[in-house]
């Protein structure tokens, strides 16, 4: 087997608050191997922006990983130093945000913020000290410098109309979707190995997440980048991954090849998400919803997250903590019920 | 942007004729007008009717008011009450001392602020912030002219770097007419200063945490090319908004500073005619400040277009 790209080991990110420390990422494991696109889905709070900004070396203070080890392409991040992993960052790694309205900066031209990011991580031969930058920011950028077409091709390539002429434009100047799609050539301009996309579709009409849904697939094969598509929205995992985690207030409780999991989910927590989430084949249903809510990650005091929600748990969910287990082809859940041991509590 | 620009000029022409008229009418409301100032309270009636006809405050009040007005158009600004100087003429003498006050004190404040605020920000709650912080206050907590007394007492007093008293205009020498300057200029330049500070301080800090300055830590970008490049100019939007509109900071607090520094400047000549209800030269004066407040901040309005690629480029959304 190749190298993973990303290989996530035990991870524990946490924020110490003033009621307590908030385990946002309690042991979470996963690797993703080259050109593969892998989902990470799990109700908001579960955890898992968190577990991207990890990966990426951008949580905000106070948050901090106390334990557990991040492998990119063999090598720990961990260990590395800031100006190694900002070099890493926007060029082999990148990350494509939720909310396209505001992750542009509304000062730059679009053209000039895909392009400064070639500028850092590719040899253009275009200066990138603090006084080249204000230059550019005021005199704008070299049209016929490498990262300026570098950055028009990519617009092209994300389907932008007239893309010469669309990259002098400011962000505000941009549709919604159209912004999404900038953020996406932006991330993929260095051909990175792997890109984080959190929520991308989220904050986009459905007709617009679905073309920049394909986008992001053709982009993906064309690059050969892998993806770590991090959604709450079973439909958009369905539709694109290759393999699912499933995440429940700061851990993994299943993981399993796409079609797998739809068919023969395990975990209580996967069962519960997918018999609340509408079927458009099968309007009839009923909804199942999962009753209560998120835990609040402040000391948890049982062993399995979910057991306080879950239908079928028992006084040992509350006690021992889950590890995981086979419980099908390449498939595995984190559930004392389940498994060649399950069920026999 | 053209439109823009010609909309907030229109503007800035209305707000002047609301000015000269609130001025001409508000001045009139006051009791006491200048013929008992002149006169005394023991005058004839006689000669204050004589008085009156003469100053053409016998007319009604629309007559006068339409003549004024018609004549400053023209660019005759009438003759003091008091003395036969023209309004003009005292007008033009006063006017460079406030104004190199004002542009000293605006040049110094933003030069401190800027710097100041950018620091408090990038440093928050360290050593450096705390310094910025505690100066803003200080100088938000003092009034212009009881720094100018300080001023006056430590450095021209007691040290004797700058004169205490007096204007050399800078037809007499840069040097000269800058140190004359330099104490009123810092005196009403340091809490024009604190009030900028501030704002740019929790303006940058707010910019700092926008998500978009996330998307350049994403994309590898250094600390200090975030700062420069990527938040300063959105940082800079409401500063340059307070640092317009606390301009009326600096044009005030000249009046008083005036008066402690002992310069024949727009202040002294405000509220001298003031006590002595002299009319044309109060209504100059007040319009005259005023028209500096709204031509400044109708410079700040095309700033904008520099600063925001939003008003630039379509949408009129300020």
């Amino acid at each position: 087997m190749s190298t993973p790209v990303l290989s996530v080991d035990d991870l524990r990110t946490q924020f110490p608050t003033d009621r307590g420390v908030v385990r946002a990422v309690d042991g979470v494991s996963l690797s993703i191997e080259p050109g593969e696109i892998v989902g990470l889905v799990g109700e908001s709070g579960s955890g898992k922006s968190v577990l991207a900004e990890s990966v990426l070396g951008i949580v905000e203070e106070p948050g901090e990983i106390a334990g557990g080890d991040i492998r990119f392409d063999g090598r720990s991040l961990l260990e590395m130093t800031d100006e190694e992993r900002q070099s890493i960052r926007g060029g082999r790694m990148s990350m494509i945000f939720q909310d396209p309205m505001n992750s542009l900066n509304p000062t730059l031209t679009v053209g000039e913020q895909i392009a400064e990011t070639v500028r850092l991580h590719q040899d253009t031969g275009e200066s990138v000290t603090l006084s080249a930058e204000l230059k550019r920011k005021i005199v704008g950028a070299a049209k016929n410098g490498e990262a300026w077409r570098r950055a028009i091709e990519m617009l092209e390539s994300v389907q932008i109309p007239e893309p010469e002429a669309r990259a002098d434009d400011f962000p505000h100047q941009f549709s919604g979707g159209m912004r999404q799609r900038a953020m996406i050539a932006m991330a993929l301009a260095c051909e990175p190995d792997l890109v984080i996309a959190d929520e991308p579709t989220t904050a986009l009409d459905v007709t617009i997440q679905a073309q920049i849904l394909e986008e992001l697939e053709e982009l993906k094969d064309e690059f050969d980048t892998a993806i770590l598509l991090i959604t709450h929205d079973l439909a958009v995992v369905a539709e694109t991954c290759d393999r699912v985690n499933v995440m429940y207030a700061g851990e993994i409780v299943e993981r399993a090849e796409t079609r797998e999991l739809f068919s023969n989910p395990e975990h209580p927590y996967t069962q519960g998400l997918i018999a609340s989430t509408p079927q458009l084949e099968n309007p009839d249903a009923t909804l199942e919803p999962i009753e209560g809510n998120v835990p609040d990650l402040i000391d948890i005091e049982y062993a399995c997250h979910f057991a306080p929600r879950c239908p079928e748990a028992e006084r040992e969910c509350f006690e021992r903590p889950p590890e995981f287990r086979s419980v099908g082809d390449d498939h595995e859940a984190a559930c004392l019920r389940r498994g060649p041991a399950g069920d026999r509590l | 942007m053209w439109r823009y620009i010609a909309k907030r000029t229109g503007h800035a022409f209305f707000v002047m004729w609301l000015v000269a008229t609130t001025v001409f009418v508000g001045l009139r409301s006051v009791p006491g007008g200048p013929v008992r100032a002149m006169l005394g309270q023991e005058a004839t009636p006689e000669a204050v009717a004589r008085l009156r006809a003469e100053l053409g405050l016998d007319q009604p009040l629309y007559v006068q008011y339409v003549e004024w007005f018609s004549e400053m158009l023209v660019g005759d600004f009438g003759q003091s009450i008091t003395s036969s100087e023209s309004v003009g003429g005292l007008i033009a003498a006063a006017a460079p001392r406030t104004l190199s006050i004002a542009a000293f004190g605006v040049v110094l404040g933003l030069a401190v602020a800027i710097p100041a605020g950018i620091i408090g920000a990038t440093k928050r709650n360290q050593l450096q912030d705390y310094a910025a912080t505690i100066g803003a206050f200080i100088g938000i907590s003092m009034p212009a002219f009881f720094v100018g007394i300080l001023l006056a007492i430590v450095f021209g007093v007691q040290l004797g770097w700058f004169p205490v008293v007096g204007y050399t205009p800078i037809s007499e020498g840069v040097v000269p007419w800058l140190r004359s300057i330099f104490l009123p200029g810092v005196a009403v330049g340091l809490p024009y200063a604190a009030g900028v500070t501030r704002m740019m301080r929790s303006s940058l800090i707010e910019t700092l945490d926008e998500q978009y300055m996330r998307t350049a830590v994403a994309k590898g970008v250094s600390s200090r090319i975030r700062l420069y490049k990527h938040a300063l100019q959105n940082a800079l939007i409401p500063v340059v908004t307070i640092a317009g509109i606390q301009l009326a900071l600096i044009l005030g607090g000249s009046v008083t500073v005036e008066i402690v520094f002992g310069i024949q400047g727009l202040g002294r000549l405000l509220v001298n005619s003031i006590l002595e209800r002299n009319y044309p030269v109060t209504q100059m004066t007040i319009l005259l400040i005023a028209g500096i407040f709204v031509f400044m901040n109708l410079l700040v309005d095309i700033a904008y277009t520099a600063i925001d690629p939003r008003i630039r480029y379509g949408g009129e959304q300020a």
